[in-house]
């Protein structure tokens, strides 16, 4: 999948070399007027939302579940939300700062895990290698590409960097460290949990950490590393966000993001309050909002981009005749 | 009896002095004047800004300007000098206390008002500019008399003499302590330097205290103080540019840089920022980098500034810029970044394992002086199964005698802390000690044996004190304190979540802000600055061979990609 995914994001950046400094809606813009701009701009949106959403109401409800029982899940939420407004008051450049300082921080935790874990490590819990089978993994599995759909903030990336090579450089190896971190993350699941723990599926990794412990004196760590994912989310939300509020303005040509901060985050609160339960919510996520958004990252968006340098060819040509 | 009273009332009341014990003072309004704080007051416009040809006009406008008829300290004494054999009226106008009386009497009264050769000379014998011979014939070009030039070449032996033509800068002159001269029927004066004020000699550092470097301190006159930066950067390029800061009180700063090294571009804002203040008063340098920094709200100081001269000149070796404000001992310099705050300047003395010790552990206090209150809420109230079994148990029983929740128990200790920190400074230096021993043993002993706190916490904040005193900058040491607080109430509030958004959100800020244009978490992120002295971890010494790129330097290497020449045979 990880290979898969960096072949996608090298496609993606060949598709953008002709459009230096261009997001996919200046594309739209460029293959269909601003109708197709506003129409995939709206997409867009429902999906930077609906992302943040998801995750924040996945782990707030897990949080609550380990550490604030008694606490209400709009309590958690709000920390969430409050340090993403904060956040997303400053630029895209201070976002990038900040996770270079958080991101080796993550690396660094997986890799405690994986060392720590490395006794409890059945090697037999790899077989059978093809899972359900070779149609199960590699036909049906094509839907976990869904864990790459960070993918689409590439698609708005090319505006903030100056160069084109750079914007390659830059996606491919963004993938490939998520590619390194998720297959590290499998592996500790795999190789440590048994099966019963994976179908669990709400934080297998949290699971893990729980059973590490150093010595007699440091046996139970597991908040160290949540404190670390905390981190991680809130920034992964603010990312998310931070675009969302960047396609809204630029499908409405709003030039003061501030009041647009506040609604968007207000209007992810609002939604996180509709789902009922977890189980509700996992249901939107696995039979809705997978398949649509990996229609929307991997289909539609590639082929506008496709169709756009098509064009771009054309009208190249007829300019060189003339 | 009653007779009697009434008597001794009646006398009393005619006779008996009885002292009034009310008194009614109020400061009335009237006067305020609710205008804007412009740089040039209306009243200016129709005063006179050149000097009048008239002693007697100059000298009045002087002595209103001056308040002299009240004010106890302007000396103005009038005499008349001998130039050519003529006499002229004169004065010299001095704030008694700020001049040196001797030099005054030896330097300008002395040749000015006692017949010597230079007074005594006719004018007969013209003034030689330039002779040549042409055919036997000399040609000589002969200077005009001119009482102004005479004057300054002739009758004032002094080494720093000034003409002056405005009353501005007459002013300027004799508030800072010279001594100004004014000579009928010519329009300009002189301002002559006769500093002679009291002022502390240079003595040790007293907050940046180091082991093997050097022991003096700067001290609050501006020219000492960049003559000691002077006597150790030692090369001619070191430029040092003085204006002044404050409408009324005109103080003195020096901006500081070498001229080959500084990016001219930060030399450029840090004089633009400076000098573009609409104050009335700038009296120390902490004004002063609270009005020059970039974000005034951050929490985070974003100017060094230290006593020491051996750490500003390292800093302007590096490329930065030093200000000195005159009557403060405290140099500013630009642009300050984290890693800035951390360091200490015997860092660079040591061999580089023991300095790169230091700031590991300097990193470790740095953690704990923020995060240890607020970890110890946050696992006391949500994360118990952090701690081992056996230290939850002994934790739980101290605290079970303690009725307040940990947030409060931990508050009273921090803030008595504090309390007992500014107490000390505060108090005079004899009673300091006697102030930390009352506050640190027998108050923390009498709320441990009052069940007020729990002994564990005790430790805690022990622990957190000892670490912070272990930060190097004494600002910086705030913010530290005041992030403290917020971590505790996040802990308290949220657990490890809460201390998470707070952590998120103070390195989002610390990412935006920049301090003259250097981003403030440089080294760590977007800039390669290995290889320099700035760097956190420092290379070894025949390592450091780039200057910081904090600053974007004009010369990139401070020192040879082989700086042991005599290791390597390649001997100069």
């Amino acid at each position: 999948m990880s290979v898969i995914a960096v072949l996608i994001a090298w496609f993606i950046s060949y598709l953008f070399k002709k459009f230096q400094g261009k997001d996919i809606l200046d594309v739209c813009e460029f293959l269909g007027g601003n109708t197709l701009k506003i129409i995939m701009g709206i997409f867009y949106i429902f999906l930077l939302i609906l992302v943040p959403m998801f995750v924040i109401k996945n782990f707030s409800e897990t949080l609550q579940l380990i550490y604030f029982r008694t606490s209400p899940l709009i309590y958690i939420v709000l920390f969430f939300l409050v340090s993403s407004t904060i956040t997303n008051k400053f630029s895209i450049k201070v976002l990038a700062k900040a996770n270079l300082i958080i991101i080796p921080i993550v690396f660094l935790s997986i890799i405690v895990i994986l060392l720590s874990s490395i006794k409890d490590f059945t090697p037999q819990r790899i077989f059978p290698i093809l899972g359900y089978g070779a149609n199960e993994t590699f036909l049906m599995g094509l839907s976990n590409l869904f864990s790459y759909s960070g993918i689409c903030y590439l698609l708005f990336l090319n505006p903030f960097i100056n160069k084109t090579t750079e914007f390659k450089k830059i996606s491919i190896i963004s993938i490939i460290i998520s590619g390194i971190y998720l297959f590290l993350s499998v592996t500790c699941i795999l190789l440590s949990l048994s099966f019963t723990f994976k179908s669990g599926e709400s934080f297998s990794l949290y699971l893990l950490t729980r059973n590490l412990e150093y010595g007699r004196f440091i046996q139970r760590i597991d908040a160290v590393f949540i404190l670390i994912w905390i981190i991680s989310t809130i920034s992964y939300i603010s990312i998310a966000i931070y675009f969302c509020i960047y396609v809204f303005k630029k499908i409405t040509k709003i030039s003061d993001s501030s009041s647009i901060n506040y609604t968007i985050n207000l209007l992810i609160l609002g939604l996180l309050i509709l789902p009922s339960n977890f189980a509700t919510l996992n249901n939107i996520i696995g039979k809705i909002f997978k398949y649509s958004s990996l229609i929307l990252i991997f289909g539609i968006s590639i082929l506008i981009l496709i169709s756009a340098n098509i064009k771009l060819g054309i009208i190249n040509k007829k300019k060189g005749r003339v | 009896m009653n007779q009697n009273n009434i008597f001794k009332k009646i006398y009393n009341q005619f006779f008996k002095y009885s002292p009034q014990n009310e008194y009614n003072f109020f400061l009335t309004t009237e006067n305020v004047k609710d205008i804007e704080n412009t740089p040039v007051s209306p009243a200016k416009d129709l005063e006179p800004t050149n000097f009048y040809t008239n002693i007697q006009e100059n000298l009045n406008f002087i002595k209103t300007k001056y308040n002299s008829l009240i004010n106890s300290d302007i000396i103005i004494r009038e005499f008349v000098i001998t130039a050519r054999n003529k006499e002229y009226n004169a004065a010299i106008i001095y704030i008694d206390g700020m001049v040196e009386s001797k030099i005054i009497n030896a330097s300008v009264l002395n040749p000015l008002m006692l017949r010597n050769r230079a007074n005594t000379y006719t004018g007969d014998e013209k003034e030689i500019v330039s002779e040549f011979n042409n055919n036997d014939v000399v040609i000589r070009k002969i200077k005009k008399f001119n009482l102004q030039n005479y004057i300054m070449d002739h009758l004032i032996p002094q080494n720093d003499v000034k003409h002056i033509e405005k009353f501005e800068e007459a002013f300027s002159g004799i508030n800072m302590g010279n001594c100004f001269l004014l000579v009928d029927t010519i329009n300009v004066g002189f301002d002559i330097d006769v500093k002679g004020f009291k002022q502390r000699s240079v003595s040790n550092p007293q907050n940046e205290i180091v082991i093997r470097g050097p022991q003096e301190a700067f001290v609050e006159n501006i020219r000492t103080n960049t003559s000691m930066i002077r006597r150790i950067i030692n090369n001619e390029n070191l430029v040092i540019e003085n204006c002044s800061v404050g409408e009324i009180t005109k103080t003195k700063v020096a901006i500081c840089y070498l001229k080959d090294i500084t990016n001219n571009d930060l030399v450029a804002e840090v004089k633009y920022r400076i000098n573009n203040l609409d104050i009335d008063h700038l009296t120390s340098s902490g004004q002063l980098e609270q009005l020059i920094q970039d974000n005034a709200s951050s929490l985070f100081p974003q100017l060094l500034a230290t006593e020491r001269p051996d750490k500003t000149v390292t800093h302007i070796l590096e490329g930065r810029v030093a200000i000195i404000v005159n009557g403060t001992p405290y140099v500013l310099l630009a642009p300050g970044v984290l890693s800035d705050f951390l360091s200490s300047p015997e860092d660079t003395n040591f061999k580089f394992q023991f300095s790169d010790m230091l700031r590991l552990i300097r990193l470790v206090a740095i953690f704990f002086a923020l995060f240890l209150p607020g970890i110890y809420v946050a696992v006391t109230a949500y994360h118990h199964e952090l701690l081992p079994t056996e230290l939850l148990f002994t934790i739980e029983a101290a605290r079970e005698t303690v009725p307040f929740p940990t947030i409060i128990e931990i508050l009273l200790m921090e803030v008595s802390f504090e309390l007992i920190r500014e107490a000390g400074l505060r108090v005079p230096s004899p009673i300091g000690p006697t102030i930390g021993i009352v506050g640190g043993l027998i108050l923390g002993e009498a709320a441990v044996n009052a069940n007020l706190v729990s002994p564990v916490l005790i430790i805690i904040v022990a622990i957190t004190a000892i670490c912070s005193f272990s930060i190097p900058d004494f600002t910086f040491n705030f913010t530290i304190r005041i992030c403290r607080f917020i971590y505790i109430f996040l802990g308290y509030m949220a657990g490890f979540l809460g201390i998470a958004v707070g952590l998120f959100i103070q390195i989002i800020f610390l990412s935006n802000l920049k301090s003259f244009g250097a981003p403030y978490l440089t080294p760590y992120m977007l800039h390669n600055n290995k290889r320099a002295a700035t760097s956190y971890f420092l290379p070894p010494i025949w390592k450091r061979e780039n200057r910081s790129n904090v600053v974007s330097p004009k010369k990139k290497y401070s020192q040879g990609k082989i700086s042991m020449l005599w290791k390597n045979n390649k001997v100069k």
